[in-house]
């Protein structure tokens, strides 16, 4: 809810206080306002005892000012003479009232007559029986609505010859001068009983008394009372009530408890803005350090500043180690993420970060991947380590050269570089220049080396490359150079493919060898001696309903590559079984050479497969194999070999002389025919070195008891060239194109029984 | 009700006993007892008929006289007193006499007469002024006893100052007096406690 620390500190700064206060006021409240109570309590007691003793001391005077009166000589015979003189015992008595200054005086005659002043009120009864059973001589009286301190005292002749009763009467100030003994602002009230309600009398508040007349005795909970019952002469219930207002008793606590709220008040507000302030010299820091921490997400490394002593400060401090700690460990990391370990160039990925900032003028910009000749072999001789000091200095001597980016190592023996050319025939110039000066010799760990490199480059941004990285263009640039031998070589797309449907060919190639959209053409080959077509040679054949023809050197390496070689394999021998037996149907029984992949050989797969058409005239097929082919694995090849030729399948070495040629292999292998290589034929002539070379290859053939055969025939001055040196068997061009089976046959047709050697080809 | 045969002097007479309780049973002195009724024989008063002032009281607290009878007030203290009754029996005033000096007053009413002094409020004393031939007052066992009473149908008739109720009020019965046959009649009466004089002054 309160996501800053400044909120919540002073939040709970100020709540505890608060809360403390809240306590206080809590325990103060009851206790402040129990002594406030009690004390106003203890008033009203001490003025109630006052109110006893003033009682007293009223009596006392009262009983003195009568019994002077009642023992006058003249007033006892005026009151002897009573009965008999009743207007000279009034007249007495008024008198006697005026003299002694009470509020009333009444004389009670033995026999129960009462002499009093005509305007003076009737006495009870009650008061009157009493008096005369001796029961009372004093105590508060109430005569209509007043009520009176009265004292009876007897009036002797010696013998009791009637009572004077005078009285004072207990009035409003009486009632104020009472409440006036306490220091607190009481009431006092004087109520008599009067049937079912109580009358008040007298009161020391300043309020006429008819307002309150029928007074009910205040409810306890409004005010503290303290009730006296005062003694009565007529048997009245008279009280006395002392009031205190609750109200009025918790006042002077009620203001000291303002007091306490507003001090309370005031402290929160300071120790609120106290509570805000200290928690921004806390926070402010925090957030420093905290705003530090995002500009480090950013990778801004830059120290905080904040010079406080302490713990913060510390913390400010240490922050500021770890990120110098942490700017140089990733300045490592990143240096090591950048760069080879092993010759501190630039690894790929800087060198793809590098080609993303470069810009030029004019011309274009081009992608050049070197690659070392050799190298493994270079490692091997002169140890892993000097043969990354090799790279390494090979990396400074391109660095030397007009480069856009600093030359990276992509690869164990690949440097890239990115330089700038008008066009790709300056390209090639300039790369040319780069590596001749990169192959000097040079020393490393005390040796000479020499070295030599190739390169293959790519423009930066290619149109028709479409989502292929220019590095990667680059170095397949390089494979290509390496495959063709060549020193330089630019990008070839068309050789390259389309990788992105060849990683499809696969599948494709499954679903058209199922469909039978895959099929074998057939290219006869032509007997010297005899004229005859003595066998065809069964080629592969795939129209891809998208890409049109695909050249049997692109999907037949993706195929060993991948390993559905093996499928194809399959297919193609059982095809060529079928069109042999076509062929034989249509009395043109023939061999039919297959081409066996050199990866399949020495696969237990193809022995395998061998059996399953043992039955089925493989006999009558020829295994074109490879000379180069059982070099991978001579012993396990020759193994093999061996045993298709004791199943009688004719072996035919294909393309010989165009690559390695072991004479000791040669002389090994159970075949029945040579191929030679096309590249013999190239450039023939009747006399000169080619044709030497090419008859000696036919003799060496012949020699080993092998039929020789010539491909790629593609003049009549070869064909005869190649008739006089004794070669057994011509295909090509000049003789036919390979052909489907129907046309295969029709041709076969037309010129099975040509004899002679003017052969018709197709000029 | 006790009653005792007496032997009497007098030929058809006899002695009437009076015996006065208050209620619960304490014999009540200074009681007033009569007997009245038609006599043949001059009244006897028992003792002097004066009333002593000495000592600041009166002597004796209660006298009994026949109507007519004069009392005298001997001042036998060395102060003077103001002897007074304000009684509408027999209202009198004897204004400061000296020492040694006696006054009279003649009553001439029957009824009671309260006697003071003015200026000694605890002296007080009280004369009882009847027709009754016989009469007589409760010593301290609060027995009266009246000799000589002719024989015949009498009214004892007792009174205390001090009793409850009406001062003029009294006890009455009416009993028969044979000759030579004493009576003793037993009689309760409430009574007040004296009034307490503040002498404070």
């Amino acid at each position: 809810m309160f996501t800053r620390l400044r909120t919540r500190l002073t939040l709970f700064y100020g709540g505890l206080f608060g809360l403390a206060l809240a306590f206080i006021a809590a325990f103060l409240y009851p206790m402040v306002s129990a002594q406030a109570l009690k004390s106003a309590k203890g008033q009203l007691e001490a003025t109630s005892k006052a109110f006893e003793r003033i009682e007293a001391l009223q009596t006392h005077q009262l009983r003195e000012s009568a019994g002077i009166s009642a023992t006058d000589f003249g007033f006892r015979s005026a009151v002897a003479m009573a009965e008999i003189d009743p207007v000279t015992a009034r007249t007495a008595l008024a008198n006697l009232h005026r003299r002694i200054g009470v509020d009333i005086a009444y004389l009670i005659l033995p026999n129960g007559v009462v002499v009093s002043e005509p305007s003076a009120a009737e006495l009870p009864p009650e008061l009157i029986a009493k008096l005369m059973a001796d029961e009372t001589d004093h105590g508060a009286l109430v005569l209509e609505r007043s009520a009176y301190r009265a004292v009876a005292a007897p009036v002797l002749a010696p013998d009791n010859i009637g009572w004077l009763l005078v009285g004072a009467r207990l009035d409003d100030a009486q009632m104020r001068s009472l409440a006036s003994l306490t220091a607190i602002p009481i009431e006092a009230e004087l109520l008599v009983h009067r049937g079912s309600s109580w009358m008040l009398t007298a009161r020391s508040a300043e309020k006429r008394v008819e307002d309150v007349d029928q007074k009910a005795r205040a409810p306890e909970n409004d005010a503290i009372i303290e009730d006296r019952q005062v003694a009565s002469m007529d048997g009245n219930d008279i009280r006395l009530q002392l009031s205190f207002p609750i109200a009025v008793a918790l006042a002077p606590m009620m203001s000291l408890l303002g007091i306490l709220l507003a001090t309370g008040l005031v402290g929160l507000a300071i120790l609120g803005v106290a509570a805000w302030f200290l928690a921004r010299s806390i926070t402010r820091p925090i957030a420093v350090l905290e705003a530090a921490t995002r500009r480090i997400e950013d990778g801004d490394y830059s120290p905080v500043q904040i010079q406080s002593r302490d713990e913060i400060g510390r913390l400010a401090r240490g922050f500021n180690m770890m990120v110098n700690t942490i700017e140089e460990r990733t300045r490592t990391i990143t240096h090591q993420a950048l760069h080879d370990r092993e010759t501190d160039l630039p690894n790929r990925q800087h060198f793809e970060r590098a080609l993303h900032e470069v810009v030029v003028e004019s011309g274009y910009i081009y992608v050049g991947a070197i690659g070392i000749d050799r190298y493994s072999q270079i490692r091997d001789a002169i140890g892993y380590s000097n043969a990354a000091s090799l790279v390494a200095a090979l990396g400074g001597r391109l660095r030397e050269r007009q480069m856009l980016a600093a030359p990276a190592r992509l690869s164990g023996d690949i440097i890239g570089i990115a330089f700038v050319a008008r066009s790709e025939a300056e390209a090639v110039l300039w790369l040319g220049e780069t590596v001749t000066a990169l192959e000097l010799p040079l020393e490393v760990g005390r040796q000479r080396i020499d070295i030599t490199a190739k390169a293959g480059f790519a423009r930066l941004s290619e149109p028709s490359a479409g989502g292929q990285n220019p590095i990667d263009r680059a170095s397949i640039a390089l494979d290509q150079a390496r495959k063709a031998h060549r020193k330089i070589a630019a990008f070839d797309a068309d050789a390259y493919g389309d990788p992105v449907a060849n990683l499809s060919l696969m599948g494709d190639m499954l679903r058209a060898l199922a469909s039978g959209s895959i099929f074998l053409v057939h290219q006869p080959k032509l007997n010297l001696r005899t004229g005859e077509y003595d066998g065809v040679e069964a080629l592969v054949r795939w129209p891809h309903p998208e890409r049109g023809h695909i050249r049997p050197d692109i999907f037949v390496p993706m195929a060993e590559e991948t390993g559905h070689i093996r499928e194809l394999t399959e297919w193609v021998l059982a095809q060529a079984l079928k069109d042999q037996a076509t062929l034989a149907a249509a009395g043109l029984s023939m061999r039919v050479s297959v081409n066996i992949s050199g990866r399949l050989l020495g696969d237990p797969w193809l022995e395998q497969m061998v059996d399953r058409l043992a039955g089925k005239g493989l006999d009558k097929l020829c295994f074109e194999i490879t000379e180069t082919a059982v070099m991978n694995d001579p012993d396990r090849a020759m193994t093999q070999l061996r045993l298709f030729a004791e199943k009688g399948i004719p072996i035919s070495i294909d393309d010989y002389g165009a690559g390695l040629s072991s004479l000791a292999y040669l002389k090994m292998m159970p075949a029945q025919e040579l191929k030679i290589d096309r590249g013999l034929l190239a450039g023939l002539t009747a006399n000169g070195r080619d044709t030497f070379l090419l008859r000696s290859t036919i003799d060496l053939g012949h020699g080993l008891g092998m039929k020789v055969v010539a491909e790629g025939v593609e003049d009549t001055q070869a064909l005869a060239i190649l008739q006089g040196l004794g070669c057994d068997l011509a295909q090509g061009y000049l003789i036919s194109r390979p052909v489907p089976l129907p046309d295969l046959i029709r041709f076969l047709k037309e010129n099975t029984h040509q004899t002679n050697h003017s052969l018709r080809v197709s000029q | 009700m006790l009653v005792c045969l007496c032997a009497s002097g007098t030929a058809f007479a006899a002695t009437v006993q009076v015996e006065v309780r208050t209620p619960n049973g304490e014999p009540l002195a200074n009681a007033v007892v009569t007997v009245s009724g038609p006599s043949s024989s001059p009244i006897a008063t028992p003792g002097k008929l004066a009333i002593e002032q000495k000592n600041l009281q009166f002597h004796p607290y209660v006298l009994v006289v026949p109507r007519g009878a004069s009392v005298a007030f001997p001042n036998l203290d060395q102060t003077r007193h103001h002897v007074y009754s304000f009684s509408p029996t027999g209202p009198f005033e004897l204004k400061l006499f000296a020492s040694g000096e006696t006054r009279s007053v003649k009553f001439d009413k029957v009824g009671t007469i309260a006697v003071g002094c003015n200026i000694h409020d605890q002296m007080s004393a009280f004369i009882r002024v009847t027709d009754a031939p016989w009469m007589a007052i409760t010593d301290a066992n609060g027995v009266a006893a009246i000799p000589d009473v002719e024989a015949g149908s009498r009214v004892i008739e007792v009174w205390h100052p001090l009793q409850s109720g009406s001062q003029d009020a009294s006890l009455k019965r009416n009993v028969t007096v044979t000759a030579n046959a004493g009576i003793l009649q037993s009689f309760e009466l409430a009574v007040r406690k004296p009034l307490k004089i503040h002498s404070h002054y």
